[in-house]
């Protein structure tokens, strides 16, 4: 069946599936947001770092998605035709990402060492950088993030909508118009955005690659979901027809150049402070590489890195779903992890060369993390279906849409199990 | 000039048959349809890469891809050990207080010569496999063939493949309509 036959709207079994994962994925949130509310009073010390790192893996997904609409608006091409839809209505999902930032803004003080009095004094490095980082325009700053994003968020929804109902391709000229500008302002904006959020959870120490890694990981998680959502729904129309072995082979190309992308700017990160030992800026690896830090550290190379690049490396790998499912499964398994190894630590006692202990591995954060993903996550997953469902499944007049599946019709005669096919 | 040499006892040599389209799809189309019926010695032309030709030749694996990891790895090896050698044995340094053992250091040379590894790799094991340099090669006899750096597409079917008849082969391939065929001499 080919996706024109039905419309692109989800078919009956998909809408069946769909009210599932609803209602499912709602449940798991209320239950992670009940515990999340727990945890803020029972431990908030603990809790509150560790909601801000799975808050930051659903915000990053969010931002991603966004700039993967702009990127495939610039570059047109048919490896985004089933995933589209998805990431415009993970990208809109940045609006219930701000309602999610609230609790970060009243836990502050537990989250952040530069909204600390005592930390502020005693250590002048954090004492110079708080006219930036302070409570009142760390707030301003978050507001201009998430209007900004709400604005690329819209245009990116809105106008591709609109362009279903057109008959002129004037919807998509006016996005083709703004996308590359867009694309500068959210790429800045994550960037200045991971710097606030994330970055300032060690406030003497600064690195100018941690907003790119951030945006580099968060795109690897948002190719990673898309893949995972795809193929654990290709079963049924209309995914089932849009989701063929060349689009498959795609996802895995990306998901290995963007692994690779990743490892690549972590190394650099590590390379120049390890070279250039300088006090300032070492700090932030003795947080995080020894003890229980230190093996997760190891682990992140061999399991984060090796696993996913030699297992990607095989073209019959990228080609097969019995694969990429388990891959990409794993590489959102390993970016929760990273995640938690970037944030948690944070500003810290270090250990020193005279047997000085350093802080020890945070134990409760790992329950309130599992319990944040899960509430964060589960109200994100019911919020993206619900979002999905109001329109069709692939957007059938947009120009790159239709330019890439006339491509794709002219070539499945000559060889069908090549590029064409069904995955499942 | 003067005996008269005539070739009428022996037919003259023929590596193969070689059929003209004007269009890779056409070209993929009959070079699948000469791999179902069974033609295994055939060979195709084309002036740039067309997706899918070579799962119609019947190509499904390649030694490339093993070779290049190969490469890839030997090359990385070269270069870390390389460096271990000569930062800890034969010119040990203190080098801002660093360890001789700096692996850290020794990443991007040992990523570099991994990528060097590989691709040079790559090229020489192509040129091995394609059998190449090659300095004679009797498809170059057949008159329209130059056009396959431009915008022709060939299937050659070989006289060495034991279902090669000159009948039989030369109707199959007019089944497939080309523009053109053409009898390869050696």
């Amino acid at each position: 069946m080919s996706i024109e036959a039905n419309g692109a709207r989800a078919s009956a079994e998909l809408e069946t599936r769909f009210d599932l994962i609803q209602s499912t994925a709602g449940r798991i949130g209320l239950v992670g947001l009940a515990a999340c509310v727990a945890g803020a009073v029972i431990a908030p010390a603990a809790f509150f770092p560790s909601y801000l790192a799975a808050f930051l893996l659903w915000t990053g997904v969010s931002f991603a998605s966004i700039g993967l609409c702009l990127l495939h608006q610039l570059t047109g091409g048919s490896w985004a035709v089933p995933h589209r839809r998805s990431f415009e209505a993970a990208g809109s999902l940045i609006v219930l990402m701000a309602l999610f930032f609230v609790p970060i803004l009243l836990g502050l003080g537990y989250t952040y060492a530069w909204a600390d009095k005592a930390v502020v004094d005693a250590n002048h490095h954090v004492a110079n950088k708080v006219h930036w980082l302070n409570p009142g325009s760390f707030t301003l700053r978050a507001v201009i993030y998430f209007a900004i994003a709400t604005a690329a968020a819209y245009i990116v929804n809105a106008w591709s909508r609109q362009q279903d109902d057109a008959a002129d391709k004037a919807p998509s000229r006016r996005l083709n118009a703004v996308a590359g500008p867009a694309t500068v302002f959210m790429f800045l904006t994550a960037s200045f955005a991971s710097f606030d959020w994330g970055m300032s959870r060690d406030p003497d120490w600064y690195s100018t690659i941690y907003g790119a890694l951030f945006i580099v990981g968060s795109i690897l998680s948002t190719l990673a979901l898309a893949a995972v959502f795809s193929i654990r729904n290709g079963k049924y129309e209309p995914i089932h027809s849009a989701l063929t072995v060349g689009r498959l082979n795609d996802l895995g190309n990306l998901m290995l150049a963007f692994t690779m992308l990743w490892a690549y700017m972590s190394f650099s990160q590590f390379l120049i402070t390890w070279l250039g030992n300088l006090p300032e800026e070492v700090v932030y690896y003795q947080r995080r590489v020894f003890g229980i830090y230190g093996a997760i550290a190891l682990g992140l190379i061999a399991f984060g890195f090796f696993a996913p690049f030699l297992a990607l490396l095989q073209r019959s790998h990228k080609r097969d779903a019995n694969w990429i499912l388990p891959i990409a499964s794993w590489i959102l398994v390993m970016r929760a992890v990273d995640l938690f190894w970037v944030i948690v630590p944070g500003f810290g006692k270090i250990p020193g060369p005279h047997g000085e202990e350093g802080d020890s591995f945070a134990w409760g954060s790992l329950l309130w993390y599992a319990a944040a993903l899960a509430g964060v996550g589960g109200i994100w997953v019911a919020a993206f279906i619900r979002r999905l469902r109001t329109a069709p499944l692939v957007p059938l007049r947009d120009p790159r849409v239709v330019e890439a599946l006339e491509r794709d019709r002219a070539h499945a005669h000559a060889h069908q199990q090549h590029t064409g096919g069904a995955v499942l | 000039m003067s005996a008269q040499h005539a070739p009428v006892a022996a037919e003259p040599e023929v590596y193969g048959l070689l059929a003209e389209f004007d269009d890779p799809d056409r070209l993929v189309a009959a070079t699948k349809t000469a791999y179902e019926n069974g033609y295994r010695s055939i060979e195709a032309y084309a002036p740039f890469p067309v997706e899918g030709l070579d799962h119609a030749l019947g190509y499904f694996k390649n030694k490339v891809p093993i070779t290049v990891f190969t490469g890839a790895v030997l090359g990385g090896l070269t270069g870390f050990l390389l460096q271990c050698w000569s930062a800890m044995y034969y010119y040990p340094h203190n080098i801002a207080g660093k360890p001789l053992y700096s692996w850290p250091a020794f990443i991007p040379i040992t990523f570099e010569l991994t990528v060097l590894g590989g691709a040079l790799s790559a090229v020489f094991g192509m040129l091995i496999y394609n059998g190449l340099p090659r300095l004679y090669h009797p498809i170059f006899n057949a008159p329209a063939f130059a056009r396959a750096s431009d915008d022709r597409f060939f299937l050659c079917v070989q006289s060495r493949d034991p279902q090669f008849d000159p009948e039989g082969t030369l109707a199959f391939l007019e089944a497939c309509s080309p523009l053109s065929i053409s009898v390869v001499p050696y």
